[in-house]
């Protein structure tokens, strides 16, 4: 069986990577991925389902939060009800887009604003290395330079100290990650495809 | 001090006169230390004198040397029909040591003849050949038949190589034969019956060629000697040929050469006990049969210019009456202690029985060194562990009749052996029987009052005092310590001492279990602890410094929630405009307010909305101030968020987004998009296949938004709107292939345009406009038109003050704080 599933996926990684090289692959490759767009979709669902399955156990067996979890599913089947009746663009979804989704994810990012400042005023205290320092440094200016005064910009921050940091540090050190990430996906894929890797079950 | 010679094989003390071991009788000189002359041992670089092995005879045993002169007599004898040898004389004596050699009976005689011993029997053996081969043991021969004839010639008994005892013998023969030494008690049986022998011998002188006995006897030299006498009457047969018959004959003995020189020199101590060889005798002897007459016999000085000797053995010889009696006396028999006379009268009978029962031949057997080196004689020191057949010897030396006198040469005619005496003998009785004396010398050698042993066999086990004497030290026990049980069942039935073959004797068990757990000691187990340590302490991960916890801060966290509450609310509701927009414009939102001026009005765009609904409010700010300055575009919204589409929809319907129902703007919202990065890709390779219907399930290619749209490049524009990086960068890379020319316009979040960054600096993409700074500056260009932007601004740039003053204090703070705490943590340690 692992075999089976080695050889599936390797030949279907060779097909869809030939594809860009011979046009006559071209055809085999959209259908690919057509059936790779039908598998994600149907992995979505996966996942729905799987949560339903956890928080129903967890309801069923009356663990500690179960409440939380009969609310959650209870939302999930009104949420999903409302969709496949009312449609998307309905004005009930609105408003539970509006009304609950929204603030609630709102309200949870301004709680990280709120954790993020506590963990900067307390990280010297925790490790007081050079590298905390720089940080918390890097970072006061940065904020500092976003932000204007009454009478213009943050002098010197503002209009070159945000400046240089954004275009020439923050970039460099961006690009060399988005370097990285590109040669590790490559390496994935290859790996994959020599079946060094199997993500995807087997050993 | 007296000198004391140790002896080497037993270890006792013995006088330094003593040639022989008191005790075990065993040499206490080397005969190589008295070598002399032409015996001299020979030094680095001289050339061996070639010397023939019939020299050697006179080292041999004298046991041998009468067993291999029977075998001479025998071949001699093959002339004559040979007889059966009578064994009834022999029945009665003990085993003999040389019974084994039986087995040897039948082998030819030319096989076993070595061609010395074939050389020195000369035509004698030749003529053997073409006769049947003989049963009878055939032992070495050192000269033939009539070499040893020649010495027994009476006439020429003066240089007659025969011991004194034949001639004592020969001057005894009108003595009465019963007891040639009366006055000896002790004397063996068989020495005395030696020596009536010999005077019967002189008596009865007798060819030894006519009436030789058929069997092989080792008297039949002695009776050689006298036919030889008899023969030197006769003139020479081939006198010229003597010489070259003899020169093939076997080399003549140093025993018989020196017998002629040892007349001249009688204190020579390599002269053998039967001295001076008659070589005068011999040689006439040797002339009267040129074949038969060895060489060295002719070469005898004539009987007339040497003086007569006797053939009496020299052990034999009386000591006292003269010189040179005593100077024959074996140096053993010399050397035994006076017996006492009491000792004497111990063995009377048993003696004499012995003796009778014994040949003749062995009669006059003696130990080896003894017969040869009479001039090391001394007197024997009174001891009582000689055996006693010797002390007759010596008890003979105040007769004054000696048995056998050297002064009276023998009768040839008489021969020391006669032939009834050769009869009685029997070739097989002498490896089957144990002389008498053999058997007695063991056990006299290790007793002080050792009796003649009353049988004449020797007992299993016990060894005669000269092979005794012969051992090595140590092992003078002559007790074994071996099993005597004879094996009866198995293969080795029949043998003794070996391992019963008893089932189950052999306890069967399980070879022993050995562990194999490394055998160390405490000090090497000691050592590898202390070396796993080492090892285990270099992989051991060094442990942090850990400080006091620091005690989660609530009230903290509530001060930081409230004092931002606080400030930021008033400024919020009231909607202060007090602070200034930023000034200047960075260069990637001109090229998006550039983009934005190209797109031509009514043109299709792709609006990708792919932002999470927490950060809703500065994406929907950016989106709106970037959207407002496009022409009545016709936006085709699609999303791979699951809450993308809706929100998009909320963006564009609603009226943060500024344009409501009222704009007339239209859209097609594609919905969601599933598979990512996949999904991305097989949407730009054919969009319609990829999304064919919208989120109302209506056809979407074919809606107005998108007529004649069958591709990503047909559109006028591609705008991402993301708060995510990897969202943005799938957009860019999956789209890259077929969007062809199409300016891509991304409004990201603060958070991800650093990120996305790169991807315009390396004009990928046409602008970027990140964050609430961007749509500041994007709403300074838009001819005043205030948007979200500006009703934010305030707040948002009090708080980014606010917090870095936090950041700043509260960092400090704790900086402090913490210091503080190192430092009173190494003062408590």
């Amino acid at each position: 069986m692992r075999i089976f599933t080695a050889v599936i996926a390797i030949a279907a990684g060779i097909l869809i990577l030939g594809g860009y090289f011979f046009p006559a692959l071209a055809g085999v490759q959209t259908l690919l991925l057509n059936w790779a767009i039908i598998l994600a979709g149907a992995a979505a669902l996966a996942g729905i389902f799987n949560l339903v399955s956890v928080h129903s156990e967890k309801i069923r067996h009356q663990e500690k939060g179960s409440m939380y979890s009969a609310l959650l599913l209870i939302a999930l089947v009104v949420t999903f009800l409302f969709a496949m009746i009312l449609r998307p663009g309905h004005a009930a979804m609105k408003i539970i887009l509006s009304g609950i989704i929204i603030p609630v994810e709102a309200a949870l990012m301004g709680l990280l604003t709120v954790s993020l400042l506590y963990a900067a005023m307390r990280l010297l205290r925790r490790r007081a290395d050079l590298m905390s320092l720089v940080f918390l440094i890097t970072a006061v200016l940065l904020i500092l330079g976003s932000a204007t005064l009454p009478f213009g910009n943050m002098p010197v921050l503002g209009s070159f100290l945000r400046p240089w940091i954004a275009q020439i540090l923050a970039l460099g050190g961006a690009r060399g990650i988005l370097i990285g990430v590109a040669l590790g996906t490559l390496t994935t894929g290859l790996r994959v495809l020599f079946g060094a890797d199997r993500p995807y079950g087997g050993n | 001090m007296t000198q004391i010679i140790k002896c080497p094989v037993c270890g006792e003390d013995n006088p330094p006169d003593q040639e022989f071991c008191l005790y075990c009788r065993s040499r206490l000189s080397p005969l190589t230390g008295a070598l002399k002359g032409v015996d001299g041992p020979i030094k680095p670089g001289q050339i061996p004198t070639k010397k023939n092995t019939a020299e050697l005879e006179p080292i041999l045993p004298q046991w041998l040397r009468d067993a291999r002169d029977s075998a001479r007599k025998s071949a001699g004898s093959e002339l004559v029909p040979e007889e059966k040898p009578k064994q009834d004389s022999f029945s009665a004596l003990p085993p003999d040591l040389l019974a084994g050699l039986q087995t040897q009976k039948g082998i030819s005689d030319d096989e076993e003849t070595p061609d010395w011993l074939a050389n020195l029997a000369g035509d004698s053996l030749k003529t053997k050949k073409d006769q049947p081969e003989s049963s009878e043991v055939r032992w070495v021969e050192l000269g033939g038949v009539n070499d040893f004839a020649a010495e027994e010639s009476a006439e020429k008994e003066s240089d007659d190589d025969l011991s004194d005892w034949f001639r004592d013998a020969s001057g005894s023969q009108t003595a009465p034969k019963a007891d040639p030494f009366p006055a000896m008690n002790n004397t063996p049986e068989w020495l005395r019956q030696m020596a009536a022998d010999s005077q019967q011998n002189n008596d009865q002188t007798r060819p030894l060629d006519s009436n030789e006995t058929p069997g092989l006897t080792p008297t039949d030299w002695l009776r050689s000697f006298a036919a030889e006498d008899e023969s030197e009457s006769e003139p020479p047969k081939d006198a010229g040929a003597a010489p070259d018959a003899d020169s093939a004959l076997v080399e003549e003995p140093d025993w018989l050469r020196m017998l002629g020189g040892s007349q001249e020199e009688t204190q020579s101590a390599e002269s053998p006990a039967f001295s001076e060889p008659a070589r005068a005798e011999s040689e006439p002897a040797a002339g009267s049969s040129a074949a038969e007459i060895p060489e060295w016999m002719k070469n005898l000085p004539p009987e007339s210019n040497k003086p007569r000797q006797g053939t009496v053995p020299l052990w034999l010889k009386d000591e006292t009456p003269e010189p040179s009696a005593q100077a024959n006396v074996p140096a053993w028999l010399s050397a035994l202690p006076e017996p006492a006379a009491e000792e004497k009268e111990e063995q009377p009978a048993v003696e004499d029985s012995a003796i009778a029962d014994i040949p003749d031949w062995l009669q006059a057997a003696a130990p080896q060194s003894s017969l040869y080196s009479p001039e090391e004689q001394a007197p024997a020191a009174p001891s009582s562990d000689g055996p006693e057949w010797l002390k007759a010897f010596k008890d003979s030396k105040p007769q004054s009749t000696p048995a056998f006198s050297a002064d009276e040469p023998l009768d040839s005619s008489q021969p020391a052996f006669t032939p009834e005496a050769q009869a009685s003998y029997n070739m097989d009785a002498l490896f089957t029987d144990m002389p008498e004396w053999l058997s007695q010398a063991a056990d006299n050698s290790n007793s002080a009052n050792s009796t003649f042993p009353a049988t004449d066999s020797l007992t299993p086990g016990e060894l005669p005092s000269w092979v005794q004497a012969m051992r090595p030290i140590g092992s003078s026990d002559t007790s074994f310590s071996i099993d005597e049980t004879l094996e009866t069942r198995g293969a080795l039935a029949g043998l003794q001492g070996v391992l019963p073959a008893v089932p189950g004797y052999a306890a069967t068990s399980r070879p022993k279990a050995h562990s194999i757990k490394l055998q160390a000691s405490e000090e090497q187990q000691t050592h590898a602890a202390f070396l796993e340590q080492v090892l285990a302490a270099e992989a051991a991960p060094i442990p942090i410094a850990v400080f006091s916890p620091l005690q989660k801060s609530r009230g903290l966290r509530w001060l930081i929630a409230f004092t931002l509450f606080a400030v930021l609310s008033p400024v919020l509701f009231l909607g202060s405009r007090f602070f200034a927009m930023p000034a200047g414009s960075p260069r990637e939102i001109n090229s998006a307010l550039q983009t934005l001026q190209s797109i031509p009005a009514g043109a299709p765009i792709l609006a990708a909305f792919d932002y999470e609904p927490a950060r809703s409010a500065e994406m929907e700010s950016v989106a709106a101030a970037v959207f407002k300055l496009m022409q009545s575009p016709n936006l085709t919204v699609i999303s791979t968020n699951e809450t993308g589409g809706i929100l998009a929809d909320r963006f564009l319907s609603g009226p943060s987004a500024g344009f409501g129902a009222e704009g007339g703007i239209q859209y097609l919202n594609l919905g969601y998009l599933p598979g990512g990065q996949v999904g991305i890709r097989a949407f730009g390779q054919n969009p319609p296949a990829a999304v064919p219907f919208d989120v109302s399930l209506a056809a979407a290619w074919t809606s107005p938004q998108l007529q004649g749209i069958t591709s990503l490049s047909q559109f006028a524009a591609l705008v991402i709107v993301t708060d995510s990086a990897n969202s943005a960068r799938a957009w860019i890379e999956q789209t890259a292939a077929v969007r062809g020319t199409i300016p891509v316009l991304v409004i990201s979040s603060a958070q991800a345009a650093p990120m996305i960054q790169p991807y315009y600096e390396s004009q990928q993409i046409n602008g970027l406009v990140a964050g609430l700074y961007g749509a500041a500056v994007v709403e300074q260009y838009n001819g005043g038109f205030p948007g979200s932007a500006r009703t934010y601004w305030d707040s948002y740039s009090i708080g980014m003050l606010l917090a870095a003053a936090l950041i700043l204090s509260g960092g400090l703070l704790n900086l402090g704080l913490g210091l503080q705490d190192r430092a009173a943590a190494r003062e408590a340690k």
